[in-house]
Parts: structure tokens; sequence; C-alpha cells
């Protein structure tokens, strides 16, 4: 009994190793060949690179409009989480607490919003941004990715906010609170978990974000990060190293937020899959 | 009459909550809807200033296409494939790491950290696993292939993704009160009669969360064929939102492309809606 216990955690622990090298062998790739001078790429390829080549980094900063386009999607992630923490946190809290048929019709609207590809609406809303002076803009593309996101948000929102007691907002209210204070100052407060987690789901889809950005910010100093990379491999497909020595410094951000964070994004993308 | 106007100034300041978010979906949503809508009945390139009004021509010209044919065909093979390897594996690695043994956090966090990379670097970054390991070991480079460019999508959504299917499964794993498999233990439920008496009905609400997520994604895939593949080699790779988008952008015909944005989008709703419910139906027998 014992011993076969033990046979099934070798086996156990021996298909989850196959499975992490699996999952890091693409990585292996960028890596390797981010690190290699172009003689070396074309010599060697995949073989494990004996010198690190820094120059490919240096290159790959110093190409026209990388900065920029760092910028650009820092800018826009920024501003995009921002106003979605706060668009979806109030519009979810009265839709939970007034509960009748308009503000349920709402929700069930915001939940179809989340089933819509992109790809259907972008020709109207390209010229509806056209027609407003929104496209090639930072702020367009922040608006039409908050757009894409808020009916998944405030899914997530009202799902959390059904669980808080309402009866602290009942106290707030007897105590001279305003509607907008007892959000802002009790409930607001109470919704950190949740917060947390739309902070960072929303951060990486925006800094993340292609299909969107690729239609409303099509000139190439409105560029964000996923661009400037797309575009680094049509321009640079002689030499990948450069591109891919970029692709790495862009993802910096990305894994320092997914290490940070884990657990909240974790706790949100799994929440409303367990039974109650 | 005046409790009557104190009613109304609260309901007025309620709905001020949601009128942020009512705004961003009037704006983004709705208003690019109707506009759809109407190009729909035009012959318009997206350029010029004339739009002729064409009836229903459009969504004739779309019910008899032979072309969409392809599209159709691609992304059903895509959703079906990747929502069942994406549930299986990811149910298959959530029964494998609910164990506690050392370094299991870290085996979690390797399975999971390909989710925070973004489309086009996943895409480029198997690009050349494809291109250039594929042909060491001697296979063939799918992305090159008529016959495999699709499986070669799947796989790179497979990697992205298993990760997420297992968290979900995970934490649903973790919802099963050790009681209840205790008492299965104990009634002498074999490994296979607990796993499909105890453990898939209390994952029922994990399964009715994660078909639908990959089913509408699936449906949604563009960024793959967009990065790894134009939609080709010839037209292998194109799914439908790929080719709404080369209708609407590189072939300047609005009218036709839109047409079949909107139908399509109505079938997405409609399929995704079709299949929650379901499985929701599903969960209550279960």
């Amino acid at each position: 009994m014992r011993n076969s216990k033990k046979v099934k955690l070798s086996v156990n622990i021996l298909i989850l190793s196959g499975m992490c090298i699996l999952m890091l062998a693409p990585f292996y790739v960028a890596i390797c060949y981010a690190f290699k001078s172009r003689t070396d790429f074309v010599k060697t390829k995949l073989a494990f690179p004996t010198s690190l080549y820094l120059d490919n980094f240096k290159e790959a900063v110093a190409v026209p409009n990388y900065f920029t386009a760092f910028r650009n999607s820092v800018i826009v992630a920024v501003c995009m989480v921002l106003m979605i923490v706060l668009v979806s946190s109030t519009g979810a809290y009265i839709i939970t607490r007034k509960n009748n048929k308009l503000y349920n019709i709402f929700y069930y609207i915001f939940q179809l919003v989340i089933l819509i590809p992109f790809q259907t609406l972008m020709f109207p809303l390209y010229r509806e941004l056209n027609a407003i002076h929104a496209l090639n803009t930072l702020w367009g593309l922040v608006l039409a990715q908050i757009g894409m996101n808020v009916g998944y948000v405030v899914f997530l929102y009202a799902g959390f906010i059904k669980g808080v007691p309402i009866s602290l907002e009942e106290a707030a209210e007897l105590d001279g609170c305003n509607k907008y204070q007892t959000f802002f100052h009790i409930v607001f407060p109470l919704l950190k978990p949740i917060n947390m987690t739309v902070f960072v789901l929303s951060f990486l889809n925006s800094w993340n974000d292609f299909a969107i950005s690729m239609i409303i910010c099509q000139k190439k100093e409105m560029r964000t990060i996923p661009m400037m990379q797309y575009a680094f491999f049509g321009e640079y497909s002689s030499n990948v190293s450069v591109a891919f020595a970029g692709a790495l410094i862009a993802m910096v951000p990305a894994v320092v937020v997914y290490f940070l964070a884990q657990k909240y994004i974790v706790a949100g993308m799994t929440a409303g899959a367990v039974k109650n | 009459m005046k409790k009557q106007k104190i009613n109304l100034k609260k309901e007025v300041i309620d709905f001020t909550f949601l009128l942020p978010a009512f705004l961003v979906f009037l704006f983004m949503i709705l208003i690019p809807l109707i506009m759809g809508v109407r190009y729909t009945f035009t012959d318009w390139d997206g350029i010029s200033a004339v739009q002729n009004y064409v009836g229903f021509k459009n969504f004739n010209t779309v019910f008899h296409d032979k072309d969409l044919l392809v599209p159709i065909k691609n992304t059903l093979t895509f959703t079906v494939i990747t929502v069942i390897c994406v549930n299986v594996i990811g149910l298959g690695l959530a029964l494998l790491v609910n164990h506690e043994f050392k370094g299991i956090n870290i085996v979690k966090s390797i399975i999971f950290i390909p989710l925070v990379i973004s489309l086009v670097l996943v895409s480029q970054m198997w690009m050349y696993v494809y291109n250039d390991f594929f042909t060491i070991i001697g296979l063939e480079n799918p992305l090159v292939s008529q016959k495999l460019v699709m499986l070669g999508l799947c796989g790179m959504c497979i990697w992205k993704e298993s990760g997420l299917a297992m968290m979900v499964y995970l934490a649903g794993l973790k919802g099963i009160p050790t009681d209840v498999t205790e008492a299965a233990v104990m009634d002498g439920a074999n490994a296979w009669q607990r796993f499909r008496n105890v453990t898939i009905p209390f994952l029922a609400p994990a399964f009715t969360y994660c078909i639908p997520l990959w089913l509408a994604g699936g449906l949604r895939m563009f960024d793959y064929a967009a990065v790894a593949t134009n939609g080709g080699p010839g037209s292998a790779s194109t799914t439908m939102t790929y080719y709404i988008y080369k209708y609407l952008f590189p072939y300047n015909k609005v009218g036709y492309g839109q047409t079949v944005a909107m139908i399509y989008l109505a079938v997405c709703i409609v399929i995704s809606t079709f299949v929650t419910n379901k499985l929701r139906k599903r969960e209550i027998d279960l």
C-alpha cells in the first residue's frame, strides 16, 4: 500500500516535470536567440549560447520609436486600469444593490458584451473614433479597450459585491452619508481583493493587447509594445536576435506583475467556478 | 407630490453610478453596432463618400458564398480542438497538482506563466519553435503546411491556456469536502467511481465556467492567425474573425465584410448562450 503510493507520487512528479519543461521550452528559444550574435545565430541556431552577447538588447532599445512605444503602452495601461476600476465598480455596485428589472437587464447586456468578437464591431468603431478625432490617439485606444473589457469586469465585481454585507451601508446612511460617500468611504475599501484582481487582469489585457491597437493606433509614433513587436519581426526578419531581445524587454513588466500578484490573478480568474 | 420628487431624485442619483459604464457601452458597443447594421445594407468600400443602398443583397451574397466555408471549417476545427484539449489537459494537471509536496507552487507558477505573455510573442516564439526545433527532430513545420496549420495554431493556444484551466479545476477540487471523499472510500468506491460520482459532480460549476470560456475564445480567435500565418498558407488558417478583418481593411469591401460580421456576432452570442444554458441545466441534474 505504501509502496504503491510512493510509485504514484513519483509518476506524478515525473509527468509534472515533463510538463514544466514543455512550458519553458519556447522561452528557451526566445532567450537563446536574444543572447546570440548574428554569426553565432546562423552557425549554432538552438545550441546553448556559450557567451552572453548583449548588443542585441542595445540595438533593440536604440530602434527609433521603441521608447515611444514603451511609454505609450504604460500610459494606456495605467489610464485604462484606473478608469475601468472606477467605471465597473460603481456600475456593478448599483446593479447588485438595486437588483430590480431595469438594472438586471443592464447586467444581462454586460454579460452579452463579453461574447462579442472585437472584429465584428471594429470597423464602425474605427469610423466613429475617426469622426471624433480619437483615431491614432492614446485616449481613443483607452476607451476602446475599456469597451471591450467592461463586460467581464462588471461581471467580476458583481460576483464579489453580492457577498458584501449591506448592513454597513445602511448604518452609514443613517449617519447621514450620502450615496457617493457611502460608496467611496465604506464600500470601495471593502472591495480591495477584487480591485487587486481587476487591476492585474486589466493591466495584462491592456499591456498585451494587439487586435485593438492594431486598428486604432496604426501611426508609427502611436504604436504600443505588441504592435512594435509585430513590426519588429517583420522589419528585422533577417536579424531575429534583435527582435527577440526587444520582445524580452517588453515582457518584463507583465512577468513582474505576474509574480507580484499571482494570487489575485488566480482568484479573479477562478471566481465563479466553485460550488457554494 | 413631494415624496415622488424625492424618489425621483434618489433614482437619478442611483443611476449616476451606472452612468459611466452605460456611456462606455453606448459609445463603444451600441453605436458601432447600429452603424454596423446600417453598413450591411450598402455596397460601401469604406473610403469613398458614396454609400449606395442595396437592400438585402449582401445577405444574399453571404448565404451563397462558398468562400466562407473555409473560415467556418477552420474556426470550428480550432474551437473544438482547443475546448477539448485545454479542458482535458487542464483537468488532468489539476488532479496531478492537487497534492502537497515540495516545489508544487513552483510547478503551478511555471505551468501558468505562458498566460501572461502577449499573443504576439507567443505566436512569434512558436513560429521559431516550429521552424527551427521541429525540423531538427525531423518533424514538418506545421505552419507552412495546408493540412497541419490549424493544428499548429491549436498547439500554441493549448500551450498558452492549459494553465488557466488547471487553476480553475484546481479551485474546484479544493472545494470538495474531505468527508465526502472519505465516505466514498468507506463505501468501497474505487478510484474511477470516486472520480465519476464525487469529483465530476463537484466540478460541475468549473465545467460550466471553462467550456463556454474557451468556446467563446475559440470563436473569437484572431491574433494567432494574424501574427503567425496571416491566415495562410493560402487561406488554410483564415478564421472567421480574420476573414472579416481582410474584407473590412485590406480588401475595402465594407458592405459585404460588415454583413458577415453582424451575422457572425449573432451566431457567437447564440452558440455561447445556448451552451452555457445547457451546462447550467446539467449542473442542477448532477
